[in-house]
Formats: structure tokens, sequence, C-alpha cells
């Protein structure tokens, strides 16, 4: 792709790439290194690009990616830190925290297709027959992996907020 | 429309991404509900304010900055086949998994473990002997690749040789290999499509057969070669 393709595409769909990948980084500086990543890739795989049917979708899945390498190399580093900034169990109760808070905020410690799963379920609020569409995976296979996600947020709720089991 | 649009739809909308009946619908919607017009007033308010902070002209700066990343590079390797075996061992344990990302063409990351520390390799750096390098291959679509090293002494390892294999399309990270000492430069050639296999061991056996030194002028056309150069 040209430069100026490039700026169209950025002026057109930077907002929304940087959005999505601050939302699944949880960190402003890290979302900007993932859209410059992302239009990196962009100028090298333009036609590709011009061949998706949807715009917003190819952009998204290959911010997916790029959040997805950042967040490995970030590693258990990441889990570390936001433990030691969540809120005292006093401060908060164990359901003020919703699951979709709790799973991108441990987004790190899952595997690369329950992140998938996790993001197209909690960020782009997709169906059970959407994620299976988008993904190529069986209905069964999108129902386990949300109920493991619902199960580890509760048990990740806890050790933010104290607590039992809800 | 019943209820609400998701917010991936409703985003989509925002720039026009949507088929044209979904597009419609969701404009029908967005009329009569304020949350939905707020919801895309914010994403308005978050695409200016995203201009604003960076230009499209600074990000194209930032990106000129890299480009290694953009088009194919050449660079150095040194290994034996040996130590390749041990090392493939331990650098799938301390390499991070790739996953796949759908994309169009055929890309090479080379990945280097020094002193306990993993970093892609940046443009121009060399490599030292016993340094861990793994290599991701990028592939466009479902189909055979071929992703061979020749080092400087015209010794070949096959990375990845099964042609009748189809590959997913994605990032596939191939086994490790410890740049033996001392330190020998090397090829990376990668192939892909039908034949690909076929095609580097009749390019490699050509380039042998006419004296050319090992490095880029082994590769057959159309592939991609990657060169790591010793310190």
């Amino acid at each position: 792709m040209t430069d100026e393709e490039v700026a169209d595409a950025y002026r057109r769909y930077g907002s929304l790439v940087l959005r999505r990948c601050r939302r699944i980084l949880r960190d402003d500086a890290a979302g900007e290194d993932a859209l410059q990543e992302v239009f990196v890739r962009l100028m090298r795989y333009g036609d590709a690009f011009h061949l998706a049917e949807s715009k917003v979708l190819w952009l998204y899945r290959v911010a997916d990616r790029c959040c997805f390498d950042l967040l490995a190399r970030r590693g258990a580093r990441a889990e570390a830190s936001t433990l030691e900034r969540a809120p005292e169990p006093a401060h908060r109760g164990t359901g003020a925290l919703e699951d979709r808070e709790v799973i991108l905020r441990f987004l790190a410690s899952f595997d690369d297709r329950l992140k998938k799963v996790a993001v197209l379920h909690y960020l782009d609020e997709m169906t059970q027959e959407e994620i299976a569409a988008a993904t190529g995976w069986s209905r069964q296979t999108i129902f386990k992996k949300l109920a493991f996600l619902r199960s580890r947020a509760a048990a990740l709720r806890v050790r933010l907020c104290g607590g039992s089991y809800p | 429309m019943n209820g609400h649009p998701s917010s991936l739809q409703l985003e989509r909308f925002s720039v026009n991404d949507l088929a044209a009946e979904a597009q419609e619908s969701t404009r029908a919607h967005v009329q009569d509900c304020g949350q939905c017009r707020r919801s895309l007033g914010e994403l308005e308010q978050a695409r200016e304010d995203c201009l604003r902070q960076l230009p499209p002209e600074r990000l194209l700066g930032r990106i000129a900055q890299k480009p290694r990343e953009i088009r194919p590079r050449r660079l150095w390797i040194g290994l034996s086949t040996l130590t390749a075996a041990a090392a493939g061992l331990a650098l799938i344990l301390f390499l991070p998994r790739t996953d796949r990302v759908q994309l169009k063409g055929l890309g090479v990351s080379v990945y280097c473990r020094r002193a306990d520390l993993v970093h892609l390799l940046a443009p121009g750096e060399r490599i030292r002997a016993n340094d861990g390098l793994r290599v991701v291959l990028t592939l466009a679509n479902r189909q055979p690749a071929a992703a061979w090293f020749v080092d400087a002494r015209g010794r070949v390892d096959r990375f990845l040789t099964d042609g009748s294999a189809a590959l997913e399309p994605g990032e596939h990270a191939l086994p490790g290999a410890i740049v033996e000492s001392p330190c020998v430069d090397l090829w990376l050639v990668v192939a892909a499509g039908p034949g690909a296999p076929q095609r580097l061991a009749e390019a490699f056996e050509r380039a042998r057969r006419d004296g050319i030194p090992p490095g880029e002028g082994w590769a057959p056309s159309g592939a991609l070669v990657r060169a790591l150069r010793c310190e």
C-alpha cells in the first residue's frame, strides 16, 4: 500500500483500532504500540486488506493478534501488577466487578484461543453463534470456552475482591 | 432490529463498514435510540482525539523507522544440525507461542535468545555463537511450505519439508536452532505453495552444480530469503 492509502485507512479506522488495542491491553502506551504495529502490517499486507469484505473486521483481527503478542511478551508480570493495583476487598464487593472487567484484566493469563473467544464475547458482544461463525469452531467448543471463562472470572473476582464464589 | 446493536456492529456502522441492509437497519435503530447516538458520539470524539494526538503523518513517520517490518530482509544465521535439534526443544519452552492471523503473503520473523532474554532480531543486528534462534513463518492461505537453512559452508538444514501437508493460514513457529561455535553465517530460504520443497531442492542442487556461493543466489524465484550475519 502507498503511504497515502495507509494514511487514509488510519484516518478512517485508526481510532477504532486504537480503542480496541487499549481495551485489550489496558494500557494507553501499549495500545499505541499495537496500533503502530497494526498499520505496519497493513502496509505489508495491503492486498489482503483491499480484498477484505469488512475492513474493520480485518483490522480488528490483526489488532487482536498484535495485542495477544504484546500480552504474551508481558507474561506473568501483567497479572502480578494487576493484582497489586487491585482495590482492597473492603472497598469493593465481590459483585462489583463484572465478568468482562475481570476477564479483560487477566486476558494475558489465557491461551490464545481463550483470548480470542474472550475478546469476541466480552468486547465485541458477539453471541455464541456469531463467535462460532467468526472462528470456525463448533458451538460446543464456544460454549465450553465461555463456561470456562465464566468460572475463571468468578475465581479471579475472589482474588481481586475477596469473598467467596458467587 | 431486536434490542441494541452490539458494540462491534455500532463501530462498523460508524465507518460505514456494514453490509447495506445491516447498515440501514442500524441507522433506523440509532435514529430512535439516544443511548446508541451517544455511543456514536463517543466514537466520533475518539476519532478526533486520535487524529489530534497522533496525526497520520506522525504515524507514517514511525512506520518508516521500521523498514525491516515492511519488506522482507536478508539476514544470516549459523547453526549445526545437532545443536539445532537441542535448541528446538529449548526454544519451544521459552518462546511465546504465536497464534493464527489470516493475512495475505508470506512472512518470516526470527527471534533470538541471548543471555536468557528473547527478542525479535533488529535490522542489521548480528548474531553470536550460542544464540538461540526461532523462526516464525506467516502464511496467508492454506498451503504447503518449506523453510530451509543453508550455511556459508553449503550445509543445508531442512526445517519444514513435508510438501504434502498444507499448513493453515497464520503464524507457525518452526523448531529452534542454536548458532554454532564459532559462528557461521547462514541463510533462511522459505518457499510456499504446491511443490515448495521440490523447488527448493532443485534450486539448491542447481546452485551447487553451478558453483554459486551459498546465499541468496541459492533461492528459487518467489522464495523469501533472510540472512543472519555473525558478529
